[in-house]
């Protein structure tokens, strides 16, 4: 295989009328960040310092679980949610004993425990 | 006498041991005695579970001083 | 004059030599290969036809500035002397020395093992290996699929699985599953080397349709009639079949002879990775006997600890792996270090798209490791397994 000219190829690929559009569309895309200011808070942020401060603050174990966990997360903040829009008339002390007999209740009950208990530990 | 092949996996963390294990078995003739020493305290039910699955007999297994001896005797080779 | 060698240009090589151009020192790195594979792309490859073009690139388009590629063969290394060998003759000489020269495939000490190879590919020795395991694999219409491995010892502990789990959502998605049966045969007493592990990932397997069995080692293979003989005294029939071979260490011929471990591994510190006995020869990656998984990921670190100790750090290697365990649409880590056995890491999303991120981000961390350093540090501090011992 003979090696090929870079620049030959280059030249080549700019007679693509794809590229000529994309190439368009960049450089406006360049000019309106630049004149947002945007570009110049990017390159400031494309420091070392900086994205190693910014990753030892958004990466941490805390995130780390919070992302792995966001599915069960946002299903059970749905379900308040929802629970908090139904119309609800207070409970009398007698229900409220028999409502304990209800294994969901039960559930919320063993998880707001173990919630307590992490928010303990944190 | 029967052939006696040592293996030393002291310091090593699991599976080490039962890999070592298995290295020496591959090379042990039937009758064969394989010796191993283990730091790791899983060793001592891995290397029980391996020999009742691969039909290999035990002769000695004891602890001392932190450090697992375990004698097996190839009898799972024909 | 100071010259620097790195021997081999896998990721732990390219990592160091890339690095230490960064730092303005003069590097030379010896690679025989004209192009780098990553290497778990292979999987992809055979398991579910990806186009090896996504997985390769010339090494030459992965050095920076200041790191002088040389195109050879390693034969020879004699520490004492300072020397390296070339099988083409040259020769040359260093004050300091990195060996990345990775592990040796041994598919000649299993019987049949090379008629396999040759027969139906794998996805181990190489992308050719892979696309043709993949050229069989589609045709699979009935029968077993067995994937196996030939000694407990191989790089990226969890790459059976993964094949496993890849071969088992291609046959889903082709409606063979139920006639093609996926196996896996592992030498392991549990699913997994790691308990903790084995448990986690038993029940994946089990739902993606993956049938099991443990302490199988295989000791040959009988290509013609189609079956695969273990050590421990069973037998498995197979229409296609992919063995993982024994692994040893690099064979090039070493002076002295005893810095060599039995498995022809280089020994080294396991914390400073210096060869025993040499402060002026590094070993990293598959290629040393550090007491921790062969994978990319205990390369690419080592050759960071190796750089900082160059430049006069008291950095220490700690064992850290990382190793990913893919499965459809969810992944888990396999996270552990010297002083902390792997971490209960349950399937989610959210690894797998850490997963999809580290193989993005792969390239630009073999070319400029400096700025993926802050990053994955503070990944790597995150999962800290101690930190996570409890489970993440």
């Amino acid at each position: 295989m003979q090696a090929r000219d870079p620049l030959e190829m280059l030249i080549e690929e700019l007679g693509d009328p794809e590229l000529q559009e994309s190439i368009e569309k960049m450089v406006k895309l360049a000019k309106a960040l630049n004149r947002s200011g945007l570009l110049d808070v990017l390159l400031a942020m494309a420091d070392e310092e900086v994205v190693a401060r910014l990753s030892s603050m958004l990466v941490t174990t805390g995130t780390m679980k919070l992302a792995d966990n966001i599915e069960e997360l946002t299903r059970a903040a749905g379900e308040v949610a929802q629970a908090l829009s139904e119309p609800v008339e207070p409970v009398p002390l007698s229900e409220l004993v028999s409502s304990l007999r209800d294994p969901e209740v039960l559930r919320g009950l063993a998880r707001l425990l173990r919630v307590l208990k992490a928010l303990g530990r944190a | 006498m029967s052939e006696r092949i040592t293996v030393d996996a002291r310091g090593m963390a699991c599976p080490g041991p039962i890999t070592k294990l298995v290295r020496a078995y591959r090379k042990a003739s039937p009758g064969t005695l394989i010796e191993v020493l283990a730091t790791d305290p899983g060793f001592k039910p891995d290397v029980e579970a391996w020999a009742k699955r691969t039909g290999n007999e035990i002769v000695e297994l004891a602890e001392e001083n932190g450090v697992i001896r375990a004698v097996i005797r190839v009898t799972g080779k024909k | 004059m100071e010259r620097i060698l790195v021997l081999g240009a896998g990721t732990g090589g390219l990592v160091a030599a890339n690095l230490l151009a960064s730092h303005g020192y003069p590097v030379t790195l010896i690679e025989k290969r004209e192009t780098h594979l990553f290497q778990p792309g292979m999987l992809w490859i055979a398991f579910q036809g990806h186009n090896p073009s996504r997985y390769t690139r010339p090494v030459k388009e992965l050095i920076r500035p200041g790191v002088e590629l040389v195109h050879g063969e390693v034969v020879g290394i004699d520490l004492g002397e300072r020397l390296v060998h070339l099988a083409d003759g040259r020769t040359f000489t260093y004050t300091t020395l990195i060996i990345a020269l990775g592990a040796h495939l041994d598919y000649d000490s299993t019987p049949g093992h090379r008629e396999l190879v040759e027969r139906y590919g794998d996805f181990y020795s190489g992308a050719s290996a892979a696309e043709k395991m993949w050229s069989h694999f589609k045709e699979l219409t009935s029968g077993r699929l067995v994937i196996a491995a030939a000694d407990p010892l191989y790089k990226c502990p969890p790459a059976p699985h993964k094949a496993a789990f890849l071969a088992a959502y291609t046959l889903r998605r082709m409606g063979r599953l139920g006639s093609v049966e996926v196996h896996l045969a592992l030498p392991f007493l549990h699913e997994y080397p790691s308990e903790v592990i084995a448990r986690i990932v038993a029940p994946k397997l089990e739902e993606a349709g993956v049938r099991v069995s443990t302490l199988f080692t295989v000791e040959s293979i009988d290509v013609g009639e189609g079956k695969i003989y273990s050590l421990e005294g069973e037998e498995l029939d197979f229409s296609l079949a992919a063995v993982i071979p024994a692994h040893r260490g690099p064979t090039v011929r070493m002076e002295p002879g005893e810095v060599l471990d039995e498995d022809g591994f280089i020994k080294v510190d396991k914390y400073r990775l210096n060869v025993e006995g040499y402060d002026d020869a590094y070993a990293i990656g598959d290629a040393s006997n550090a007491p921790t998984s062969k994978t990319g990921v205990t390369a690419h670190l080592g050759a960071e600890v190796v750089v900082d100790r160059i430049m006069g750090y008291d950095s220490r290697f700690n064992g850290r792996t990382n190793c990913p365990i893919v499965a459809d649409g969810t992944a888990s880590f396999v996270i552990s270090s010297y002083d902390h056995p792997p971490v209960p890491v349950k399937f989610t999303r959210f690894k797998r798209m850490l997963e999809d991120l580290f193989i993005a981000s792969y390239w630009s961390s073999l070319m400029y490791p400096e700025r993926w350093a802050p990053i994955f540090r503070a990944y790597f501090n995150a999962t800290d397994p101690r930190v996570i011992s409890g489970g993440w």
